[in-house]
């Protein structure tokens, strides 16, 4: 998909504007703190309506203003639509073509966008839980379900949890079942899912990377690969007092772990900032990729300040490796040179306190 | 504050009533004439006083037991186990059920400090002892409070040998019963799937 138009109002330090994106690739180049992450942003929170960079939606209003509003016009195939997001106090409504939408998860079928950005680096050597939201995100683009499993499966862990802190055991064990059930479906997906993954990060990390050596990576579930839901449930019935005591659950696939293994050797812990920060950018390329392979459309891509920090054999490398896609978007440093990147149908704008000056 | 400003900030308590739906209401109520305000008035102060809920079902109703629980042409051999008084009616209306219901007054929810004894089970099971109930359909929301619950019920009626059902089928997960079509209710109702008790 691609945006044909963008329109901003009272949102973050932006000027009220209507912006032209009908091209292949946009540039938006300015000075840090000047808006053209913004401007990315606003695209994204058109696709998802959420942020990237924040939970708090009202950080999206302009200061000391209670309502603004983003609207994008986009092409989908033989499809064209439109996107209306606003944000009126506390409340929060998206409209797609004119229609409410409910459940933020019916705005995927319409417009997907991978953002590559500097928090990427988190997926590989952030927490277990950065790690697996990679994972999650991977795997939601193309399967509501999956959303929905996962959204079942947390509520049903708050539940248990909560049970667990007032020592409700007919409640814990009700749950147990339950748990069992959705976890196991969770699990075996991700086991799935990461083997498919790899298939395609495995090639290409060889490729970019020049480095000797396959990186894997890998998935670790919490619970025994192949178990079936009643081993489970004796497994949580076991630990009932342990979680107890600590008040929440102690195993499931929220616990479960993604490592990144070169030559059998846990590479999040040898690499260099600049090798992490470039396998980031390679498993960002696998999701679009994978996105792709699994429902045959192609993805936007955002990309936020991070071809700077890579050499220049590797840029091009990158370049070359990202997957086909109707709209790129790019943000630049003006010092950069962005001007290589560039064909003759790539709308350039320079971004300067807030509004596009050219 | 003034006083329109204080209706303002009491209308936008109700249900699906936003802050400038309910200024919009305020301003109607502001132009509306004398008698239509007063009988509003009223209605809503006698609301507590006048409905009570039916000692039998848990039904709203203003005589006790309720229409339903009273009416002699309605199968007593089955019930349909509700999480709200308002599902009773949401049921009702697709006229595929003749049977008598069951109100839970919510679900279960530790989150929320609902546990079993917070909800109407031991009356449940006194009626399935005592009257002759034959069949349990259960009807609770297809969220992962109402699920659950469900099971709860399914396994407080195991050996009481009454065929237990879940109406499941058909209903957007995540949903409310209160907002599922007629139609989509009517099917899961005939294709209930039995549980095994
Ligand atoms: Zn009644």
């Amino acid at each position: 998909m691609s945006f044909r138009t963008l329109r901003t109002f009272h949102y973050r330090n932006l000027a009220d504007a209507e912006i032209e994106l009908s091209a292949p690739e946009i540039f938006f180049v300015g000075e840090n703190g000047q808006g053209k992450t913004n401007l990315l942003e606003a695209i994204y929170f058109l696709c998802f309506g959420a942020s990237f960079r924040t939970r708090a939606d009202s950080l999206l209003l302009r200061h000391g203003e209670r309502e603004m509003s983003l609207q994008g016009a986009y092409v989908a195939g033989a499809e064209r639509g439109e996107i209306l997001a606003k944000i009126d106090g506390a409340a929060k409504e998206i409209r797609l073509n004119g229609k409410v939408v409910r459940d933020r998860k019916e705005l995927l079928a319409a417009s997907p966008c991978i953002v590559f950005s500097h928090d990427d680096l988190l997926f590989v050597s952030g927490s277990p839980e950065e790690r697996r939201r990679f994972l999650n995100q991977t795997m939601s683009l193309h399967d509501p379900l999956f959303i929905d499993l996962l959204r079942r499966y947390h509520r049903l862990l708050k539940l248990r949890n909560a049970a667990l802190r007032e020592r409700r055991r007919d409640l814990v064990e009700l749950y147990d079942g339950e748990l069992a059930e959705s976890g196991l479906s969770i699990q075996e997906r991700r086991e799935r899912a990461s083997g498919e993954f790899n298939e395609i990060f495995r090639p290409l990390f060889r490729s970019i990377s020049g480095l000797d050596g396959e990186l894997d990576l890998r998935y670790a579930p919490s619970w025994r690969r192949g178990a079936r839901p009643e081993e489970i449930r004796s497994l949580l019935g076991s630990r009932y007092e342990t979680d107890c005591e600590l008040g929440t659950t102690s195993s499931g696939p929220h616990r479960d772990r993604l490592h990144f293994s070169l030559a059998g050797r846990d590479f999040s812990k040898s690499a260099s900032t600049g090798q992490l920060r470039l396998m980031s950018l390679i498993l960002r390329i696998c999701q679009a990729s994978y996105f792709s392979k699994a429902t045959g459309r192609k993805p936007l891509l955002l990309l936020d300040d991070v071809l700077l920090e890579l050499d220049p054999v590797r840029r091009e490398r990158f370049i070359g490796a990202l997957p086909a896609s109707d709209q790129v978007v790019y943000t630049f440093l003006p010092d950069e040179r962005y001007a290589a990147f560039r064909s003759s149908s790539t709308i350039v704008y320079r971004v300067e306190k807030g509004a596009i000056i050219g | 504050m003034t006083t329109l400003d204080l209706l303002v900030q009491n209308l936008s308590r109700l249900p699906g009533i936003g802050r400038k739906s309910a200024s919009r209401i305020a301003y109607y109520l502001l132009k509306a004439d004398r008698s239509y305000l007063a009988t509003v008035a009223r209605q809503i102060a006698e609301l507590p006083d006048r409905i009570r809920s039916c000692s039998v079902c848990g039904n709203y109703t203003e005589e006790d037991p309720c229409s339903v629980c009273a009416d002699p042409r309605r199968d007593r051999t089955v019930l349909c186990v509700v999480e709200q008084p308002q599902d009773v009616q949401t049921i009702d209306a697709t006229n595929e059920y003749h049977g008598l219901f069951h109100v839970l007054q919510g679900v279960l929810s530790p989150i929320d400090g609902m546990g079993p004894e917070k909800l109407n089970l031991a009356g449940l099971l006194e009626r399935v002892r005592r009257e002759g109930v034959r069949e349990v359909i259960i009807a609770t929301n297809p969220t992962v409070e109402g699920d659950t619950t469900g099971l709860y019920v399914v396994r407080l009626l195991k050996g009481s040998g009454v065929a237990v059902s879940r109406l499941a089928s058909g209903l957007p997960v995540g949903g409310d019963l209160e907002y599922a079509d007629r139609t989509t209710l009517a099917r899961s109702l005939k294709g209930r799937t039995p549980l095994s008790t």
